[in-house]
Protein backbone atom coordinates (compact mmCIF):
# COMPACT_ATOMS: atom_id res chain seq x y z
CA UNK A 1 0.00 0.00 0.00
CA UNK A 2 1.28 3.45 -0.81
CA UNK A 3 1.96 5.75 2.05
CA UNK A 4 -0.71 8.33 2.44
CA UNK A 5 -3.56 6.07 1.49
CA UNK A 6 -6.11 5.29 4.09
CA UNK A 7 -5.09 2.51 6.36
CA UNK A 8 -1.47 2.54 5.22
CA UNK A 9 -0.32 2.49 8.80
CA UNK A 10 -2.39 -0.58 9.32
CA UNK A 11 -0.22 -2.73 7.05
CA UNK A 12 -0.67 -6.32 8.13
CA UNK A 13 2.02 -8.58 9.39
CA UNK A 14 3.66 -6.36 11.97
CA UNK A 15 2.86 -8.75 14.71
CA UNK A 16 1.99 -12.39 14.89
CA UNK A 17 -1.78 -12.86 15.13
CA UNK A 18 -2.71 -9.45 13.84
CA UNK A 19 -5.65 -9.33 11.54
CA UNK A 20 -6.92 -6.50 9.38
CA UNK A 21 -10.66 -6.36 9.22
CA UNK A 22 -12.72 -4.19 6.93
CA UNK A 23 -16.03 -2.96 8.21
CA UNK A 24 -18.18 -1.25 5.64
CA UNK A 25 -18.66 0.69 3.44
CA UNK A 26 -21.81 -1.35 3.15
CA UNK A 27 -22.47 -2.35 6.68
CA UNK A 28 -25.80 -1.68 8.34
CA UNK A 29 -24.20 -0.43 11.53
CA UNK A 30 -22.01 2.22 9.94
CA UNK A 31 -25.06 4.37 9.20
CA UNK A 32 -24.26 5.05 5.60
CA UNK A 33 -21.14 4.49 3.63
CA UNK A 34 -18.38 4.57 6.20
CA UNK A 35 -15.52 2.16 5.90
CA UNK A 36 -13.69 1.36 9.09
CA UNK A 37 -10.42 -0.51 8.86
CA UNK A 38 -9.70 -2.35 12.05
CA UNK A 39 -6.52 -4.00 13.22
CA UNK A 40 -7.55 -6.73 15.55
CA UNK A 41 -5.81 -9.09 17.88
CA UNK A 42 -8.31 -11.80 18.47
CA UNK A 43 -11.44 -10.03 19.61
CA UNK A 44 -9.62 -6.86 20.63
CA UNK A 45 -9.29 -3.86 18.38
CA UNK A 46 -5.74 -2.60 18.51
CA UNK A 47 -6.07 0.27 16.10
CA UNK A 48 -8.44 1.60 13.54
CA UNK A 49 -8.79 4.07 10.75
CA UNK A 50 -11.82 5.39 8.96
CA UNK A 51 -12.15 5.81 5.23
CA UNK A 52 -14.65 8.44 4.21
CA UNK A 53 -15.61 10.22 1.04
CA UNK A 54 -17.96 7.73 -0.57
CA UNK A 55 -20.74 10.29 -0.48
CA UNK A 56 -18.72 13.31 -1.54
CA UNK A 57 -20.72 15.63 -3.78
CA UNK A 58 -18.69 18.81 -3.61
CA UNK A 59 -21.26 20.81 -1.69
CA UNK A 60 -18.77 23.53 -0.78
CA UNK A 61 -17.86 24.04 -4.39
CA UNK A 62 -21.51 24.00 -5.43
CA UNK A 63 -22.20 26.79 -2.98
CA UNK A 64 -19.68 28.99 -4.77
CA UNK A 65 -21.63 28.71 -8.00
CA UNK A 66 -25.07 29.50 -6.69
CA UNK A 67 -26.65 32.66 -5.36
CA UNK A 68 -27.24 32.73 -1.62
CA UNK A 69 -30.94 31.85 -1.75
CA UNK A 70 -30.48 29.01 -4.17
CA UNK A 71 -28.04 27.10 -2.03
CA UNK A 72 -30.59 26.60 0.75
CA UNK A 73 -32.15 23.44 -0.73
CA UNK A 74 -28.69 21.96 -1.11
CA UNK A 75 -28.09 22.24 2.63
CA UNK A 76 -30.90 19.71 3.12
CA UNK A 77 -28.59 17.15 1.62
CA UNK A 78 -25.84 17.67 4.17
CA UNK A 79 -27.32 16.17 7.29
CA UNK A 80 -30.42 14.64 5.83
CA UNK A 81 -31.58 13.32 9.18
CA UNK A 82 -31.80 16.85 10.54
CA UNK A 83 -32.28 18.93 7.42
CA UNK A 84 -33.99 21.93 9.05
CA UNK A 85 -30.99 22.43 11.32
CA UNK A 86 -28.79 22.73 8.24
CA UNK A 87 -31.25 25.13 6.59
CA UNK A 88 -31.28 27.20 9.74
CA UNK A 89 -27.53 27.62 9.87
CA UNK A 90 -27.30 28.62 6.23
CA UNK A 91 -30.14 31.13 6.27
CA UNK A 92 -28.84 32.65 9.50
CA UNK A 93 -25.37 32.96 8.07
CA UNK A 94 -26.79 34.63 4.97
CA UNK A 95 -28.92 36.96 7.02
CA UNK A 96 -25.94 38.03 9.08
CA UNK A 97 -23.88 38.56 5.96
CA UNK A 98 -26.59 40.45 4.13
CA UNK A 99 -27.77 42.27 7.25
CA UNK A 100 -31.39 41.24 6.96
CA UNK A 101 -33.93 41.55 9.73
CA UNK A 102 -36.02 38.56 10.69
CA UNK A 103 -39.44 39.11 12.28
CA UNK A 104 -40.03 37.87 15.81
CA UNK A 105 -42.66 35.34 14.83
CA UNK A 106 -40.36 33.76 12.30
CA UNK A 107 -37.68 33.43 14.97
CA UNK A 108 -40.01 31.58 17.30
CA UNK A 109 -41.24 29.26 14.59
CA UNK A 110 -37.66 28.59 13.57
CA UNK A 111 -36.80 27.54 17.08
CA UNK A 112 -39.87 25.30 17.20
CA UNK A 113 -38.80 23.59 13.99
CA UNK A 114 -35.18 23.38 15.11
CA UNK A 115 -36.14 21.68 18.35
CA UNK A 116 -38.49 19.31 16.56
CA UNK A 117 -35.53 18.51 14.35
CA UNK A 118 -33.47 17.68 17.40
CA UNK A 119 -36.22 15.33 18.53
CA UNK A 120 -36.48 13.70 15.12
CA UNK A 121 -32.73 13.29 14.88
CA UNK A 122 -32.30 11.92 18.38
CA UNK A 123 -35.19 9.53 17.84
CA UNK A 124 -33.55 8.13 14.77
CA UNK A 125 -30.26 7.91 16.61
CA UNK A 126 -31.86 6.13 19.54
CA UNK A 127 -33.66 3.66 17.35
CA UNK A 128 -30.70 2.73 15.20
CA UNK A 129 -28.22 2.80 18.06
CA UNK A 130 -30.38 0.45 20.10
CA UNK A 131 -30.91 -1.77 17.10
CA UNK A 132 -27.17 -1.99 16.46
CA UNK A 133 -26.69 -3.17 19.99
CA UNK A 134 -29.54 -5.62 19.71
CA UNK A 135 -32.65 -3.95 21.14
CA UNK A 136 -34.84 -4.17 18.09
CA UNK A 137 -38.12 -3.20 19.72
CA UNK A 138 -37.07 0.35 20.33
CA UNK A 139 -36.28 0.92 16.68
CA UNK A 140 -39.93 0.53 15.76
CA UNK A 141 -41.17 2.68 18.61
CA UNK A 142 -38.75 5.48 17.80
CA UNK A 143 -39.75 5.51 14.18
CA UNK A 144 -43.37 5.75 15.16
CA UNK A 145 -42.68 8.96 17.05
CA UNK A 146 -40.32 10.26 14.42
CA UNK A 147 -43.13 9.90 11.89
CA UNK A 148 -45.21 12.25 14.00
CA UNK A 149 -42.49 14.86 13.88
CA UNK A 150 -42.09 14.39 10.14
CA UNK A 151 -45.84 14.81 9.75
CA UNK A 152 -45.50 18.14 11.51
CA UNK A 153 -42.76 19.12 9.06
CA UNK A 154 -44.97 18.06 6.20
CA UNK A 155 -47.84 20.10 7.56
CA UNK A 156 -45.72 23.20 7.71
CA UNK A 157 -43.16 23.04 4.94
CA UNK A 158 -44.61 20.39 2.66
CA UNK A 159 -41.70 17.97 2.74
CA UNK A 160 -40.58 15.35 5.18
CA UNK A 161 -36.93 14.63 4.68
CA UNK A 162 -35.25 17.23 2.51
CA UNK A 163 -37.39 19.92 3.96
CA UNK A 164 -36.09 23.27 2.66
CA UNK A 165 -38.18 24.72 5.42
CA UNK A 166 -36.63 28.16 6.03
CA UNK A 167 -35.98 31.02 3.65
CA UNK A 168 -33.42 33.77 3.80
CA UNK A 169 -35.26 36.49 5.69
CA UNK A 170 -37.92 34.38 7.36
CA UNK A 171 -40.18 31.49 6.49
CA UNK A 172 -41.91 30.35 3.29
CA UNK A 173 -45.38 30.52 4.82
CA UNK A 174 -47.11 31.05 8.11
CA UNK A 175 -48.18 28.17 10.29
CA UNK A 176 -51.22 26.52 8.73
CA UNK A 177 -54.44 26.33 10.70
CA UNK A 178 -54.46 23.61 13.26
CA UNK A 179 -50.71 23.06 13.18
CA UNK A 180 -50.13 24.34 16.69
CA UNK A 181 -52.86 22.05 18.00
CA UNK A 182 -51.15 19.12 16.32
CA UNK A 183 -47.90 20.17 17.90
CA UNK A 184 -49.47 20.43 21.32
CA UNK A 185 -51.04 17.02 20.95
CA UNK A 186 -47.60 15.68 20.16
CA UNK A 187 -46.08 17.50 23.13
CA UNK A 188 -48.68 15.96 25.41
CA UNK A 189 -48.08 12.50 24.08
CA UNK A 190 -44.32 12.44 23.82
CA UNK A 191 -43.27 12.47 27.52
CA UNK A 192 -45.05 9.17 28.11
CA UNK A 193 -43.29 7.70 25.09
CA UNK A 194 -39.97 8.98 26.37
CA UNK A 195 -40.55 7.23 29.67
CA UNK A 196 -41.27 4.06 27.71
CA UNK A 197 -37.85 4.29 26.11
CA UNK A 198 -36.32 4.78 29.53
CA UNK A 199 -38.13 1.73 30.82
CA UNK A 200 -36.87 -0.33 27.93
CA UNK A 201 -33.24 0.71 28.09
CA UNK A 202 -31.96 2.84 30.92
CA UNK A 203 -31.89 0.13 33.58
CA UNK A 204 -31.79 -2.85 31.27
CA UNK A 205 -28.87 -5.04 32.32
CA UNK A 206 -27.87 -5.99 28.79
CA UNK A 207 -27.92 -2.36 27.70
CA UNK A 208 -25.81 -1.36 30.70
CA UNK A 209 -23.24 -4.03 30.00
CA UNK A 210 -23.01 -3.12 26.36
CA UNK A 211 -22.62 0.62 26.95
CA UNK A 212 -21.06 1.35 30.33
CA UNK A 213 -17.34 1.99 30.24
CA UNK A 214 -17.21 1.53 26.44
CA UNK A 215 -15.72 4.13 24.13
CA UNK A 216 -14.49 6.42 26.85
CA UNK A 217 -13.23 9.84 25.85
CA UNK A 218 -11.99 12.26 28.48
CA UNK A 219 -12.79 15.94 28.60
CA UNK A 220 -9.22 16.86 27.64
CA UNK A 221 -9.30 14.59 24.63
CA UNK A 222 -12.60 16.12 23.60
CA UNK A 223 -11.07 19.57 23.63
CA UNK A 224 -7.96 18.39 21.78
CA UNK A 225 -9.99 16.80 19.03
CA UNK A 226 -12.45 19.68 18.79
CA UNK A 227 -15.43 17.50 19.48
CA UNK A 228 -18.80 19.04 20.05
CA UNK A 229 -22.39 18.15 20.71
CA UNK A 230 -23.48 15.28 22.93
CA UNK A 231 -19.99 13.83 22.70
CA UNK A 232 -18.37 16.66 24.63
CA UNK A 233 -21.33 17.05 26.96
CA UNK A 234 -21.10 13.37 27.77
CA UNK A 235 -17.56 14.02 28.98
CA UNK A 236 -18.53 16.74 31.41
CA UNK A 237 -18.11 19.95 29.41
CA UNK A 238 -21.32 21.94 29.14
CA UNK A 239 -20.64 23.32 25.69
CA UNK A 240 -23.83 24.20 23.88
CA UNK A 241 -23.94 27.00 21.34
CA UNK A 242 -27.55 27.68 22.21
CA UNK A 243 -26.21 28.94 25.50
CA UNK A 244 -22.68 30.02 24.60
CA UNK A 245 -23.59 32.19 21.60
CA UNK A 246 -27.36 32.38 21.56
CA UNK A 247 -28.94 32.71 18.14
CA UNK A 248 -32.59 33.33 17.31
CA UNK A 249 -34.38 33.56 20.66
CA UNK A 250 -32.51 30.99 22.72
CA UNK A 251 -31.34 33.65 25.16
CA UNK A 252 -34.95 34.18 26.26
CA UNK A 253 -35.71 30.54 26.85
CA UNK A 254 -35.22 28.58 30.00
CA UNK A 255 -33.57 25.22 29.51
CA UNK A 256 -30.77 23.14 30.99
CA UNK A 257 -27.75 21.71 29.30
CA UNK A 258 -27.46 18.10 30.37
CA UNK A 259 -23.97 16.78 31.01
CA UNK A 260 -22.50 13.52 32.25
CA UNK A 261 -19.04 12.93 33.62
CA UNK A 262 -18.17 9.43 32.47
CA UNK A 263 -17.62 10.06 28.76
CA UNK A 264 -18.70 6.57 27.73
CA UNK A 265 -21.42 5.36 25.42
CA UNK A 266 -23.91 5.22 28.27
CA UNK A 267 -23.18 8.82 29.28
CA UNK A 268 -23.82 10.01 25.75
CA UNK A 269 -27.02 8.02 25.71
CA UNK A 270 -28.19 9.75 28.90
CA UNK A 271 -27.22 13.17 27.55
CA UNK A 272 -29.23 12.71 24.40
CA UNK A 273 -32.22 11.35 26.27
CA UNK A 274 -32.21 14.35 28.56
CA UNK A 275 -31.78 16.67 25.58
CA UNK A 276 -35.05 15.38 24.22
CA UNK A 277 -36.66 16.32 27.51
CA UNK A 278 -35.16 19.80 27.33
CA UNK A 279 -36.32 20.19 23.74
CA UNK A 280 -39.84 19.52 24.95
CA UNK A 281 -39.42 22.27 27.53
CA UNK A 282 -38.23 24.69 24.86
CA UNK A 283 -41.10 23.75 22.58
CA UNK A 284 -43.66 24.35 25.31
CA UNK A 285 -42.21 27.80 26.03
CA UNK A 286 -42.15 28.72 22.35
CA UNK A 287 -45.75 27.69 21.88
CA UNK A 288 -46.76 29.78 24.88
CA UNK A 289 -44.80 32.85 23.87
CA UNK A 290 -45.41 32.71 20.11
CA UNK A 291 -46.10 36.30 19.00
CA UNK A 292 -48.18 37.26 16.02
CA UNK A 293 -46.85 39.31 13.13
CA UNK A 294 -45.30 38.82 9.73
CA UNK A 295 -43.39 35.65 8.97
CA UNK A 296 -40.88 37.07 6.52
CA UNK A 297 -38.94 40.30 6.61
CA UNK A 298 -38.00 42.61 3.76
CA UNK A 299 -35.80 40.73 1.37
CA UNK A 300 -34.50 42.49 -1.73
CA UNK A 301 -35.00 40.62 -5.00
CA UNK A 302 -31.32 40.64 -5.84
CA UNK A 303 -29.24 39.74 -2.85
CA UNK A 304 -25.79 41.24 -2.99
CA UNK A 305 -23.52 40.68 -0.04
CA UNK A 306 -20.97 43.24 1.07
CA UNK A 307 -17.33 42.28 0.95
CA UNK A 308 -16.22 40.36 3.97
CA UNK A 309 -16.18 37.05 5.71
CA UNK A 310 -18.20 35.43 8.39
CA UNK A 311 -18.42 32.28 10.40
CA UNK A 312 -21.78 31.35 11.77
CA UNK A 313 -22.44 28.25 13.79
CA UNK A 314 -25.45 26.74 15.46
CA UNK A 315 -26.01 23.76 17.68
CA UNK A 316 -27.23 21.06 15.36
CA UNK A 317 -28.36 17.77 16.93
CA UNK A 318 -24.87 16.45 16.31
CA UNK A 319 -22.85 19.38 17.56
CA UNK A 320 -21.45 22.64 16.33
CA UNK A 321 -22.46 23.05 12.72
CA UNK A 322 -21.10 26.11 11.00
CA UNK A 323 -20.71 27.86 7.71
CA UNK A 324 -17.73 29.98 6.90
CA UNK A 325 -18.60 32.31 4.04
CA UNK A 326 -16.17 34.56 2.25
CA UNK A 327 -17.83 37.14 0.06
CA UNK A 328 -16.12 39.26 -2.56
CA UNK A 329 -19.13 41.51 -2.96
CA UNK A 330 -21.05 39.51 -5.54
CA UNK A 331 -24.37 37.74 -5.59
CA UNK A 332 -22.66 34.45 -4.88
CA UNK A 333 -20.28 33.51 -2.10
CA UNK A 334 -16.65 33.35 -3.18
CA UNK A 335 -15.77 30.58 -0.73
CA UNK A 336 -17.79 28.41 1.55
CA UNK A 337 -16.47 26.07 4.17
CA UNK A 338 -18.72 23.76 6.09
CA UNK A 339 -17.80 22.82 9.62
CA UNK A 340 -19.54 19.52 9.98
CA UNK A 341 -19.77 18.15 13.51
CA UNK A 342 -20.03 14.50 12.45
CA UNK A 343 -16.88 14.84 10.38
CA UNK A 344 -14.88 16.16 13.30
CA UNK A 345 -16.43 13.80 15.83
CA UNK A 346 -15.68 10.87 13.55
CA UNK A 347 -11.98 11.71 13.52
CA UNK A 348 -11.81 10.77 17.18
CA UNK A 349 -12.99 7.26 16.38
CA UNK A 350 -9.57 5.62 16.93
CA UNK A 351 -9.37 7.24 20.37
CA UNK A 352 -12.72 5.81 21.28
CA UNK A 353 -12.26 2.38 19.80
CA UNK A 354 -8.70 1.46 20.74
CA UNK A 355 -8.71 -1.43 23.15
CA UNK A 356 -12.39 -2.16 22.75
CA UNK A 357 -13.88 -5.43 21.69
CA UNK A 358 -14.93 -5.92 18.10
CA UNK A 359 -18.60 -5.97 19.06
CA UNK A 360 -18.24 -2.62 20.79
CA UNK A 361 -17.17 -0.89 17.59
CA UNK A 362 -20.79 -0.82 16.52
CA UNK A 363 -21.86 0.66 19.85
CA UNK A 364 -19.20 3.36 19.65
CA UNK A 365 -20.00 4.37 16.07
CA UNK A 366 -23.66 4.54 17.01
CA UNK A 367 -22.92 6.73 19.99
CA UNK A 368 -21.01 9.28 17.90
CA UNK A 369 -24.15 9.59 15.79
CA UNK A 370 -22.68 10.32 12.39
CA UNK A 371 -24.50 11.14 9.20
CA UNK A 372 -22.39 10.47 6.19
CA UNK A 373 -24.01 13.12 4.07
CA UNK A 374 -22.48 15.67 6.37
CA UNK A 375 -19.17 13.88 6.87
CA UNK A 376 -18.47 13.63 3.15
CA UNK A 377 -20.34 16.75 2.03
CA UNK B 1 -14.43 -11.92 51.99
CA UNK B 2 -14.86 -8.74 49.99
CA UNK B 3 -14.85 -10.80 46.84
CA UNK B 4 -17.60 -12.92 48.20
CA UNK B 5 -19.60 -9.80 49.07
CA UNK B 6 -19.10 -8.44 45.61
CA UNK B 7 -20.18 -11.69 44.11
CA UNK B 8 -23.24 -11.80 46.33
CA UNK B 9 -24.28 -8.23 45.49
CA UNK B 10 -23.86 -9.00 41.82
CA UNK B 11 -25.88 -12.14 42.17
CA UNK B 12 -28.66 -10.22 43.90
CA UNK B 13 -28.61 -7.62 41.13
CA UNK B 14 -28.79 -10.38 38.55
CA UNK B 15 -31.65 -12.03 40.32
CA UNK B 16 -33.66 -8.82 40.54
CA UNK B 17 -35.92 -8.93 37.51
CA UNK B 18 -37.36 -5.39 37.82
CA UNK B 19 -35.54 -4.03 34.75
CA UNK B 20 -36.68 -6.86 32.54
CA UNK B 21 -40.22 -6.69 33.85
CA UNK B 22 -40.35 -2.95 33.17
CA UNK B 23 -39.20 -3.51 29.60
CA UNK B 24 -41.62 -6.35 29.04
CA UNK B 25 -44.49 -4.30 30.42
CA UNK B 26 -43.90 -1.70 27.70
CA UNK B 27 -43.93 -4.24 24.91
CA UNK B 28 -46.97 -5.99 26.33
CA UNK B 29 -48.78 -2.66 26.63
CA UNK B 30 -48.31 -2.02 22.91
CA UNK B 31 -49.21 -5.57 22.08
CA UNK B 32 -52.82 -4.68 22.74
CA UNK B 33 -52.88 -1.32 20.94
CA UNK B 34 -53.83 -0.63 17.36
CA UNK B 35 -51.17 -0.79 14.67
CA UNK B 36 -49.91 2.58 13.48
CA UNK B 37 -48.73 1.51 10.06
CA UNK B 38 -50.66 2.12 6.87
CA UNK B 39 -50.94 -0.80 4.46
CA UNK B 40 -49.58 1.31 1.67
CA UNK B 41 -50.66 0.14 -1.75
CA UNK B 42 -54.16 -0.74 -0.52
CA UNK B 43 -54.55 2.13 1.87
CA UNK B 44 -53.22 5.61 1.33
CA UNK B 45 -52.70 8.25 3.91
CA UNK B 46 -53.94 11.79 3.47
CA UNK B 47 -51.33 14.37 2.69
CA UNK B 48 -51.34 17.66 4.47
CA UNK B 49 -52.67 20.51 2.39
CA UNK B 50 -49.20 21.96 1.82
CA UNK B 51 -47.49 18.70 0.91
CA UNK B 52 -45.17 19.21 -2.02
CA UNK B 53 -45.41 16.80 -4.90
CA UNK B 54 -44.55 17.11 -8.57
CA UNK B 55 -44.49 20.62 -10.01
CA UNK B 56 -47.68 21.62 -11.81
CA UNK B 57 -49.23 24.52 -13.67
CA UNK B 58 -52.50 25.88 -12.36
CA UNK B 59 -55.14 25.93 -15.08
CA UNK B 60 -57.26 29.04 -15.29
CA UNK B 61 -60.95 28.99 -16.07
CA UNK B 62 -60.31 28.67 -19.79
CA UNK B 63 -57.98 25.75 -19.31
CA UNK B 64 -54.91 27.82 -20.10
CA UNK B 65 -51.99 28.50 -17.79
CA UNK B 66 -51.39 31.76 -15.99
CA UNK B 67 -47.76 32.12 -17.02
CA UNK B 68 -46.64 35.42 -18.53
CA UNK B 69 -43.24 34.15 -19.55
CA UNK B 70 -41.20 36.38 -17.28
CA UNK B 71 -38.56 33.64 -16.86
CA UNK B 72 -38.01 34.33 -13.18
CA UNK B 73 -38.64 30.71 -12.30
CA UNK B 74 -36.10 29.60 -14.87
CA UNK B 75 -33.54 31.93 -13.38
CA UNK B 76 -34.06 30.97 -9.75
CA UNK B 77 -34.19 27.22 -10.24
CA UNK B 78 -30.97 25.94 -8.65
CA UNK B 79 -30.76 22.92 -10.93
CA UNK B 80 -31.93 24.52 -14.18
CA UNK B 81 -34.65 22.01 -14.83
CA UNK B 82 -37.29 24.33 -16.27
CA UNK B 83 -37.63 25.16 -19.97
CA UNK B 84 -40.01 27.96 -20.82
CA UNK B 85 -40.66 29.40 -24.22
CA UNK B 86 -42.78 32.45 -24.61
CA UNK B 87 -44.45 34.01 -27.66
CA UNK B 88 -45.56 37.59 -27.29
CA UNK B 89 -48.96 38.29 -28.76
CA UNK B 90 -49.38 41.26 -31.02
CA UNK B 91 -52.13 43.82 -30.47
CA UNK B 92 -54.36 42.23 -33.12
CA UNK B 93 -53.92 38.78 -31.66
CA UNK B 94 -54.68 40.04 -28.20
CA UNK B 95 -58.03 41.40 -29.34
CA UNK B 96 -60.77 38.93 -28.80
CA UNK B 97 -58.71 36.66 -26.61
CA UNK B 98 -59.90 36.02 -23.13
CA UNK B 99 -57.33 35.87 -20.36
CA UNK B 100 -58.09 35.48 -16.75
CA UNK B 101 -54.83 37.07 -15.75
CA UNK B 102 -54.69 40.79 -16.55
CA UNK B 103 -50.94 40.82 -17.07
CA UNK B 104 -51.01 37.98 -19.53
CA UNK B 105 -50.03 39.10 -23.01
CA UNK B 106 -48.20 36.04 -24.16
CA UNK B 107 -48.65 32.42 -25.12
CA UNK B 108 -46.47 29.73 -23.65
CA UNK B 109 -45.85 27.10 -26.35
CA UNK B 110 -43.35 25.22 -24.19
CA UNK B 111 -43.23 24.71 -20.49
CA UNK B 112 -41.22 21.74 -19.36
CA UNK B 113 -39.91 20.47 -16.09
CA UNK B 114 -37.27 17.79 -15.93
CA UNK B 115 -38.30 15.55 -13.07
CA UNK B 116 -34.95 13.85 -13.01
CA UNK B 117 -33.41 17.05 -11.79
CA UNK B 118 -36.19 18.85 -9.97
CA UNK B 119 -35.71 18.59 -6.23
CA UNK B 120 -39.13 19.98 -5.30
CA UNK B 121 -37.67 22.95 -3.48
CA UNK B 122 -40.59 25.20 -4.54
CA UNK B 123 -38.37 28.25 -5.04
CA UNK B 124 -39.95 28.69 -8.48
CA UNK B 125 -43.45 28.54 -7.02
CA UNK B 126 -42.65 31.26 -4.55
CA UNK B 127 -41.08 33.66 -7.03
CA UNK B 128 -43.75 33.44 -9.73
CA UNK B 129 -45.49 36.82 -9.97
CA UNK B 130 -48.76 35.39 -11.30
CA UNK B 131 -48.90 32.25 -9.13
CA UNK B 132 -48.90 30.15 -12.25
CA UNK B 133 -46.92 27.34 -10.67
CA UNK B 134 -47.86 25.17 -7.76
CA UNK B 135 -46.64 21.97 -6.16
CA UNK B 136 -49.25 19.31 -6.82
CA UNK B 137 -50.08 16.54 -4.39
CA UNK B 138 -49.15 13.83 -6.83
CA UNK B 139 -46.11 12.01 -5.54
CA UNK B 140 -46.09 8.86 -7.61
CA UNK B 141 -45.59 9.16 -11.33
CA UNK B 142 -44.60 6.00 -13.09
CA UNK B 143 -42.64 6.19 -16.31
CA UNK B 144 -41.05 3.52 -18.38
CA UNK B 145 -38.36 5.61 -20.01
CA UNK B 146 -36.20 8.58 -19.31
CA UNK B 147 -37.72 10.90 -21.89
CA UNK B 148 -41.10 10.74 -20.20
CA UNK B 149 -39.58 12.25 -17.11
CA UNK B 150 -39.65 15.61 -18.81
CA UNK B 151 -43.17 16.78 -18.19
CA UNK B 152 -44.60 19.03 -20.88
CA UNK B 153 -47.10 21.83 -20.44
CA UNK B 154 -50.12 19.59 -20.97
CA UNK B 155 -49.15 17.13 -18.31
CA UNK B 156 -48.28 19.91 -15.92
CA UNK B 157 -51.70 21.43 -16.44
CA UNK B 158 -53.30 18.04 -15.83
CA UNK B 159 -51.31 17.75 -12.63
CA UNK B 160 -52.55 21.20 -11.71
CA UNK B 161 -55.91 19.65 -11.02
CA UNK B 162 -54.36 17.80 -8.14
CA UNK B 163 -53.48 20.91 -6.19
CA UNK B 164 -55.19 22.35 -3.19
CA UNK B 165 -55.58 25.71 -4.87
CA UNK B 166 -57.38 24.26 -7.90
CA UNK B 167 -59.70 22.28 -5.64
CA UNK B 168 -60.50 25.37 -3.63
CA UNK B 169 -61.35 27.27 -6.78
CA UNK B 170 -63.44 24.43 -8.10
CA UNK B 171 -65.35 24.34 -4.85
CA UNK B 172 -65.86 28.09 -5.00
CA UNK B 173 -67.30 27.73 -8.48
CA UNK B 174 -64.61 29.83 -10.13
CA UNK B 175 -63.77 27.24 -12.72
CA UNK B 176 -66.32 25.81 -15.11
CA UNK B 177 -64.19 24.38 -17.87
CA UNK B 178 -62.56 21.15 -16.82
CA UNK B 179 -60.89 20.33 -20.11
CA UNK B 180 -57.25 21.26 -20.47
CA UNK B 181 -56.29 23.02 -23.69
CA UNK B 182 -53.83 21.68 -26.20
CA UNK B 183 -50.16 22.78 -26.15
CA UNK B 184 -50.67 25.69 -28.53
CA UNK B 185 -53.52 27.14 -26.58
CA UNK B 186 -56.64 28.11 -28.45
CA UNK B 187 -58.94 30.27 -26.48
CA UNK B 188 -62.64 30.33 -26.51
CA UNK B 189 -63.22 33.41 -28.57
S1 LIG C 1 -42.18 32.83 -12.97
FE1 LIG C 1 -44.35 32.33 -13.34
S2 LIG C 1 -44.98 33.79 -14.91
FE2 LIG C 1 -42.74 33.85 -14.88
S3 LIG C 1 -42.14 32.35 -16.46
FE3 LIG C 1 -42.19 31.24 -14.52
S4 LIG C 1 -44.26 30.38 -14.42
FE4 LIG C 1 -44.28 31.96 -15.99
S1 LIG D 1 -39.12 23.04 -7.50
FE1 LIG D 1 -37.02 23.80 -7.34
S2 LIG D 1 -35.83 22.39 -8.58
FE2 LIG D 1 -37.94 22.05 -9.14
S3 LIG D 1 -38.27 23.39 -10.91
FE3 LIG D 1 -38.85 24.57 -9.11
S4 LIG D 1 -37.01 25.70 -8.54
FE4 LIG D 1 -36.38 24.06 -9.93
Amino acid sequence: METGTVGAFLEPGEKEGDFILNMGPQHPATHGVLRVILRTEGENVVDCDSDIGYLHRGQEKTAENLPYVEFTPYTDRLDYIAAPAMNLTWVEACERLLQLEVPERAKYIRVIIAELTRLASHLLWLGTHAMDIGALTLFLYCFREREMVLDLFEGFGGARLTTHIFRVGGLPNDLPKGWLEDLEAFLDLFPSRLSDYHKLLTKNRIWLRRTKGIGVVTADECVDWGLSGPLIRGSGIALDLRRKQPYEIYDRLDFDIPTQEEGDVYARYLVRMEEMNQSLRILRQCVDQLPSGPFIGKVPKRLKAPKGELYHATESPRGEFGFYIYSDGGTQPARVKIRAPSFINLQALPVLIRGALLADVVAVIGSIDIVLGEVDR
Amino acid sequence: MSKLKEFLSKAVAMADPSDLVAGASVTIKYFFSHPVTVMYPFEKREFSSCAKGVLALIPDKYGDDLCIGCMQCVKICPVDCLTVEMRKLSKEELLGRKFEEKKKKALIPTFEVDLQRCMLCSLCVEICPTDALEMSQTVTLIMTNREDQVLDRMRMLELGKDTQRYRNRLAAGEIECEAIQCPEPKHKD
